[in-house]
């Protein structure tokens, strides 16, 4: 494919955001690290020795906090907005999210219920809260949601859009009185864990956590563009690709197996974070045209560069105190949302 | 050579198809007629190998269709539908492209860019090729999607018989371009391949079609070369409305009419 002047100039601003809002990242807060001395500490670490213009204090701040948080940032930003296009593509559908038609909720209701009623259940096992005990309940969760969903959403062999959206929004109540009864049976220690599901956080950070989420969305992020020809293809309607030859089963599977993947991860890991996978697409295809080929690796940049700068947000516009990622999300998500909807009810039928 | 052979189909209690045969040799071009609901697209998505049919069977060059892989079956067969609506706003160029699909794995070859060109020449629509599809009126749009199925069965050699399968071409096109898709159609099938085509126009059947299968009910009714088989009679029987046939020495083939007001009066 020839990539068009736009693609490349696009791509080229993302890297360079991408590292800028890196070094915001790991630099900015209480301690301040100047981008000479984070590339020193790197360098130190990666035994490169060379520098040693830092502090003991600087060196653990950014290696033991902000390194994983703004990783993480990376990560579930990338694959979350990789996720949200795929997925879009799947269903032939612009307003299709992982939070819109209830995969996130299902996620976090089911992490929730693990908090209180496995405690209540088994007390004595710590195993039960355990980073991982949660990080493969809510894959289940967000998987079991999404199959239902599809399912329900499945009428004669083709995916019935406001079926789906309808379905998301009982699925999303569903949960939502589950995940509250769950709240409201809880203990003080509980709930602030219940918080950080349902609003999200990225300040649980550490490198257990990332090293937990580095499979579930490298390999989204990596496997999902290589679909890129059936999701354009899918553009056309499920019959028409399947004349082009594309096995449409199986790249459905696919789909739905690592975009559950990768929400159930992210949930696990920093809770919901809404409208990524919904508003970054639709960013990308604005600037760079709706070929799944630009825009599944230019979402991925375009996540991480934006849950980066969402994050420093929350960690700086009100210091010390934190607000939850999912609040700064939600609050920029949301209204671009609307100008979609707006902007679209004018050109193509969404539902 | 395509052929279909006592094809049934049946969904729920009602029967769409009843032990409907036909083949298409290359270099025939197929017209399937019949009245709404009759079984049409029915027959046409079986012969594709998109529904399978209650019993019956299907060949495509020489081998059961069950027995291709969709893989290679789209490097030989297109299907133009009666509409295409597109979900996202890719350029005209770029649906042209996906014709290209089966025929590559991840990057086009130049070879496919110049196919892209020629099928958006032989379609009459490069003045739209960096246009949004989304902006587009039905009858450009049903346009692109002629470029982009002679696109993906464009000549090259490699299967000696290529499979056309068209539901109403004519759908949303002016006359000049009902023309122009039915002339491609007819020079495809005349290169020594085969064309299937669902049609509403009796007129265009009889002009471009080498033979008819005619459907009343999900049966066929008359089948055979289009002067023979569409009788005043079938075609009266097929449509539950009375037509006339006559002749004119300006035309090598007859007009088919509807009756006149007194006749219809009769007829009911």
């Amino acid at each position: 494919m020839k990539l068009s002047s736009t693609v490349k100039i696009f791509t080229a601003v993302l890297f360079i955001l991408l590292i800028l809002a890196f070094l915001l990242n790991v630099g900015l807060g209480a301690v301040k690290i100047t981008p000479a001395q984070t590339i020193g500490i790197l360098a130190k670490k990666s035994g490169l020795g060379i520098f040693s213009d830092f502090q003991q204090q600087q060196e653990s701040v950014l290696w033991n906090i902000r390194l994983p948080r703004v990783l993480i940032a990376i990560l579930i930003g990338a694959s979350l907005a990789v996720s949200g296009a795929s997925m879009q593509g799947l269903f032939r559908n612009p307003l299709a999210d992982p939070g819109l038609i209830g995969i996130s909720s299902g996620a976090s209701f089911a992490a929730v219920g693990t908090i209180v009623a496995g405690t209540k259940l088994l007390p004595h096992v710590a195993a039960v809260t355990s980073l991982y005990t949660l990080s493969v309940v809510t894959f289940f969760g967000a998987f079991v949601t999404m199959l239902v969903v599809y399912r329900l959403a499945h009428v004669n062999g083709r995916v019935m859009v406001t079926t789906m959206l309808l379905a998301g929004i009982a699925i999303n109540a569903l949960a939502g009185a589950l995940t509250g009864f769950f709240t409201y049976n809880a203990n003080d220690a509980q709930l602030r864990s219940i918080t950080f599901w349902t609003l999200g956080s990225l300040g649980g950070a550490t490198w257990t956590n990332v090293t937990a989420l580095l499979p579930f969305t490298l390999i989204p992020v990596f496997v999902l563009p290589r679909l890129s020809k059936t999701l354009n293809a899918l553009a056309l309607g499920e019959n028409t690709a399947m004349h082009l030859g594309i096995n449409i089963e199986s790249a459905k599977r696919l789909i739905i197996v690592l975009t559950a993947l990768c929400v159930g991860a992210s949930v696990a890991v920093a809770g919901i974070i809404g409208f990524v996978g919904l508003v970054i697409p639709h960013i990308v295809r604005i600037i760079a045209g709706p070929d799944h080929r630009n825009l599944l690796p230019l979402s991925a940049l375009t996540g991480a560069v934006l849950l980066m700068a969402a994050d420093l947000l929350c960690r700086t516009a009100f210091a010390p105190s934190e607000v939850p990622i999912g609040i700064v999300t939600a609050l920029v998500g949301a209204p671009f949302f609307l100008y979609v909807l707006i902007k679209e009810r004018k050109n193509t039928k969404l539902i | 050579m395509i052929s279909l052979t006592d094809i049934s189909y049946r969904t729920g209690n009602r029967m769409i198809l009843k032990n409907v045969s036909f083949s298409v040799e290359p270099g025939e071009m197929l017209a399937i007629l019949g009245a709404n609901g009759a079984g049409k697209s029915t027959l046409l998505r079986i012969a594709r190998g998109e529904l399978k049919p209650l019993k019956g069977n299907i060949t495509i060059s020489d081998r059961p269709l069950s027995s291709w892989a969709q893989k290679d079956l789209a490097q030989f067969t297109a299907v133009l539908q009666q509409q295409t609506i597109l979900s996202l706003p890719f350029t005209v160029e770029e649906v042209v492209m996906m014709g290209r699909y089966p025929h590559f794995k991840s990057n086009p070859s130049p070879a496919d860019h110049t196919i892209v060109q020629s099928a958006l020449k032989q379609a009459g629509i490069r003045h739209l090729a960096k246009r949004s599809y989304l902006q587009l009126s039905g009858g450009e749009q049903q346009r692109v999607q002629l470029a982009r199925v002679f696109a993906q069965i464009w000549p090259s050699g490699k299967y000696a018989t290529r499979y056309l399968l068209m539901d109403e071409p004519g759908n949303n096109l002016d006359i000049s371009h009902q023309h122009n898709a039915l002339n491609l159609a007819r020079s495809f099938a005349s290169e020594g391949n085969c064309a299937i085509a669902i049609l509403h126009d009796l007129n265009l059947a009889l002009q471009y079609a080498d033979k008819i299968v005619l459907l009343h009910q999900g049966s066929v009714i008359a089948s055979g070369t289009p002067a023979t088989a569409l009788n005043e009679q079938n075609i009266s029987l097929a449509y539950d409305f009375p037509m006339t046939i006559h002749y004119h020495e300006s035309f090598e083939h007859p007009l088919i009419l509807p009756a006149a007001g007194k006749q219809v009066l009769q007829h009911k």
